[in-house]
């Protein structure tokens, strides 16, 4: 409904009535001013023909043209007469003023036409102006009171024409001045409407504005009693009196919600306290426990290359396998505890996302076919833009979750670009996720289905790491699920320039690549460890010197190390850090180090990153030690 | 006893004998009064007649001439104006006196009848004024005005010759103009005031009537001629003065006429009325710069010199 103001309201109610009747009554005393104005024109104009009849009289009678022409000449002189004619009775002019011969002419054919059949005078309206056709009659005196008076026979005729245009200019002036007047009044009684408006309407505006101000929460408004009318006063004092009760329960309520955020702090704070103390406590846990199990990896990979007897492997061979499991849980947690720490950062660059693709083919066709699932991986040749080793790990976790849910059916990876994007869409025709269940998933140690924790299942800690991994890579991940069906992980990565891919050799390349016996230097305050990893070492055809401390190496070595694997946490508060400086100053800085620790505490990890050596984390995994050997190897081979 | 006081005692015994035999009047005269018409004058002079009548003269008067054979028979007839006494005098049995119709009109009505036998006695007592004292009138108010000017047509009632040759008598000077239709009125007018002292008027519809007197009175007026009207009608109008006969003048004269026949048998010879009045206008005299004297010594005047107005 459209509204409208108090003013509009007011200006209606008071000056439309008031115009109407103004425009009204102007009009009515206008017409009836004009009329009398025109009326008197008729009058003005039949008394001047009249006499003018009556004077030429005795002209016309005498045929006294020289008289005639006076008379006419004296009618003509009288104001808005434009125009004077004496005629006889047979029509002939007598004598004029203000004719031409052709207007006369046509001036007497206007009027016999008018004057048909009338004896008496004739007033018509023509050529702009007041005609007037007046006959001239004898007067008559009483001569013969025994006789019937005589017929009066017209003797001629005059005729006066009267300019209108004096009359018209005062309708004109009489008009405007009305006008003006009448305009003036309307803006003065405009002005007072506008005047007593403003002093109902400023003090509601007044009003309006502190309850809005109320509204927005501004309680300490209140309003000045200025009105001088009664009923308004009323709601101020109404507004005031509401103001302050609101403004006593705010502070009631305030005060209630001080008391409950404080107690919601405390419990934060509380929460916070037992958080850290958690992390705490993982981090000294996993550091405690890497050690042992970095021993058990070492023996265990050790022990599985000396065994000949296939009863026994299958025995290391479980070893082995609950090492790895366990290995697994550990660099999750230690993932997660990296992420979180912000020490990973991404390292983006160009690459062919085929090519990742391939790796992660060959690592997933062997486990899915042996679950019995087709796994296919379709997309263009495209060059991304993002960090290869982060989303190669996010792909992984998908891929493995895939085919860890997918019981009968398929695995589909399938990429395209979309504009400056690349969709990447993870697909399995497995159990699915309920709507519920959807927003959990990316919480740590949640397992679908899983309520047994069969550690063939994994851990739960997947798609937590993915959350992760993406949010570091700055790209959006979405699920899409119907239960019984299957789902669909997709996520959106940059598209990539090919001119700027990089001409490092693929790393598949660099696996390919034997490497050849090294002298490696291992210190490490444990002695199990020592002898573990010495153990592993010498059965890949490596030599060992394996030392507890820092001075125990620089005794040791005899000559400069091929590779020194050191324990970041030595003994007497040294770190491997300082071990792998001390060589380095001995036998040059060239030597490739590796730094191992169980520690995952926040600051270890960070000073081991700023340190500049490659880092691993107990217990160490045998691929990646020996990949880190093959490129030392081929470090050293390259000419200095 | 000289001639002048024998006069005086015969008139004192012609009146005694006139009234005293007052048996003659108780009689049962009849008197129809025709009128010619319904006009208010005509009324008023039946009005007046009545009044100067005796009471013993019954009289009806008959306002509608056409009326007058249908009439009971009255002892005497009198028409009053010419259409009532054109019929009176050709339809009457008993005797008819007419009045209020000029000479000139009488004369030709009296013409048409003669021939017809055993006409009953018709009298006249006319209506204007004879030639003599018009200009008895004009010479005693305008004794310096010598050239009388006088417009006439056709249907004007007028002796011209009888006119000219009391003008001659009395040295004075008759210029006139006759007049062949209405239009040519005013330039005649105009030419006859270019020659004359003074306009005299006569009885002629067409030349003097209610609508063209006013125009004459001031072609005259501006030519600076008087004009002499035959009315008081005429006087009021502008006329300097006139000489005529009073409505009460003419009932007297009506009255002794009456009076003869009843001791005669017979009205009295057709006359002029024998009383007059003189009317005067010296305002209209004052603006064209002339003196006139009273009309008492006008009348006086006239009767000093004519002996009784005749």
């Amino acid at each position: 409904m459209k509204q409208y103001g108090i003013r509009l309201f007011i200006a209606c109610i008071t000056l439309v009535p008031l115009i109407v009747i103004t425009v009204c009554l102007e009009a009515f005393f206008l017409h009836n001013y004009f009329s009398e104005l025109d009326l008197h024109s008729v009058e003005r104009g039949r008394l001047i023909a009249s006499q003018f009849a009556a004077s030429s009289e005795y002209g016309v009678v005498s045929n006294n043209l020289q008289y005639l022409e006076d008379i006419t000449r004296n009618v003509f002189k009288e104001s808005d007469v434009s125009g004077a004619v004496i005629l006889n009775s047979e029509s002939v002019i007598l004598s004029a003023s203000g004719y031409t011969s052709g207007s006369i002419d046509k001036l007497l054919a206007d009027l016999r036409y008018a004057t048909t059949g009338k004896s008496s005078g004739v007033t018509r309206y023509g050529n702009g102006g007041l005609q007037i056709l007046q006959p001239i009659l004898p007067e008559t005196v009483a001569l013969n009171e025994f006789e019937a008076v005589p017929a009066i026979k017209p003797i001629g005729a005059v005729i006066v024409e009267l300019s209108l245009a004096r009359t018209e200019k005062l309708k004109s002036e009489i008009l405007w001045y009305t006008i003006a007047t009448t305009m003036g009044f309307l803006a003065f009684i405009s002005l007072i409407v506008f005047l007593v408006s403003r002093s109902i309407t400023y003090p509601i505006t007044k009003l309006s504005n502190v309850i809005q101000k109320i509204a927005h929460g501004n309680l300490e408004t209140r309003i000045d009693s200025t009105s001088h009318m009664s009923e308004l006063e009323v709601l101020s004092q109404g507004i005031n009196h509401m103001a302050e009760q609101l403004q006593e329960e705010r502070a009631v309520l305030q005060q209630k919600v001080d008391m409950a955020t404080s107690d919601l702090r405390n419990s934060k704070e509380k929460a916070e306290r037992a958080n850290k103390a958690k992390s705490q406590f993982l981090a000294a846990a996993s550091h405690d426990l890497r050690q042992p199990l970095h021993a058990l990896g070492l023996f265990a990979s050790a022990l599985n290359e000396r065994i000949k007897f296939p009863e026994v492997r299958h025995l290391v061979d479980n070893i082995n396998k609950s090492v790895a499991a366990l290995e697994e849980l550990f660099n999750s947690l230690l993932d997660i505890s990296r992420l979180d720490a912000g020490v990973i950062q991404p390292k983006f660059q160009h690459f062919r996302i085929k090519e990742l693709m391939g790796r992660l083919s060959t690592e997933f066709e062997a486990p899915a076919h042996l679950k019995g699932l087709d796994i296919q991986f379709e997309g263009a040749d495209i060059v991304a833009y993002s960090d290869p080793v982060l989303l190669e790990t996010i792909l992984r976790n998908l891929i493995s979750n895939a085919i860890r849910y997918t019981r009968i059916g398929e695995v589909k990876v399938a990429w395209l670009s979309e504009g400056t994007q690349i969709c990447i869409q993870v697909r399995d025709t497995g159990m699915g996720i309920s709507e519920e269940d959807r927003e959990h998933i990316f919480q740590e140690f949640l397992q679908l289905n899983n309520p047994d924790r069969d550690r063939t299942k994994g851990f739960g800690l997947g798609l937590a790491i993915v959350r992760r991994l993406c949010s570091l890579l700055k790209s959006t991940i979405f699920v899409q699920s119907a239960v019984g069906t299957g789902s669909v992980f997709q996520l959106n990565i940059r598209l990539g320039d090919e001119t700027q891919i990089s001409n490092n050799r693929s790393l598949l390349a660099q696996h390919l690549q034997n490497e050849p016996g090294m002298l490696i230097l291992v210190i490490d305050d444990d002695y199990s460890v020592q002898e573990a990893m010495t153990a592993l070492l010498k059965t890949w055809g490596h030599e060992v010197i394996a030392v507890g401390s820092i001075e125990e190496a620089l005794k040791a070595i005899k000559r400069s190390p091929d590779a020194i694997i050191a324990d970041y946490r030595l003994k007497k508060g040294r770190t491997g850090i300082e071990a792998v400086q001390s060589i380095h100053q001995i036998w040059g800085g060239e030597i490739p180090a590796l730094i191992v620790t169980g520690d995952s505490t926040l600051d270890l990890l960070q000073e081991a990153q700023s340190s500049g050596y490659p880092f691993m984390h107990k217990p160490v995994n045998a691929a990646k030690l020996r990949a880190f050997l093959r490129s030392s190897s081929r470090h050293r081979s390259l000419p200095s | 006893m000289s001639f002048s006081k024998l006069k005086k005692a015969a008139v004192v015994v012609w009146w005694l004998l006139v009234l005293a035999p007052n048996s003659c009047w108780s009689g049962d005269l009849r008197l129809l009064v025709v009128l010619s018409d319904t006009l208010p004058a005509y009324q008023s002079f039946a009005n007046t007649l009545k009044q100067s009548l005796p009471e013993s003269v019954q009289a009806i008067v008959l306002e509608n001439p056409d009326e007058i054979s249908e009439q009971p028979l009255a002892d005497i007839v009198v028409s009053v104006g010419m259409k009532a006494s054109s019929l009176a005098v050709s339809q009457s049995k008993v005797p008819v006196l007419v009045v209020m119709v000029p000479r000139t009109s009488y004369e030709e009505l009296i013409e048409q009848k003669s021939g017809k036998d055993h006409a009953p006695s018709i009298s006249a007592i006319y209506l204007d004024q004879p030639w003599e004292r018009q200009l008895n009138f004009i010479q005693a108010i305008l004794p310096t005005h010598f050239r009388i000017g006088i417009l006439y047509s056709d249907r004007s009632l007028i002796n011209m010759t009888f006119l000219r040759k009391e003008a001659s008598k009395r040295d004075v000077k008759l210029i006139t103009k006759r007049v062949l239709s209405e239009d040519e009125l005013y330039s005649a007018l105009d030419e006859l005031l270019a020659s004359s002292d003074i306009l005299l008027a006569v009885p002629d519809n067409m030349i003097y009537n209610s609508n063209n007197i006013r125009n004459i009175l001031l072609s005259c007026y501006r030519s600076g001629i008087p004009f002499v009207g035959l009315s008081q009608s005429y006087v009021n109008a502008g006329a300097i003065g006139a000489v005529f006969s009073s409505q009460r003048q003419l009932a007297d004269q009506i009255t002794e006429s009456i009076r003869f026949f009843v001791q005669s048998g017979k009205f009295p010879q057709p006359n002029y009325s024998r009383d007059f009045t003189v009317s005067l206008k010296p305002e209209v005299a004052r603006s064209m710069g002339i003196k006139l004297p009273t009309a008492d010594a006008v009348k006086g005047n006239m009767y000093d010199v004519n002996g009784g107005g005749q």
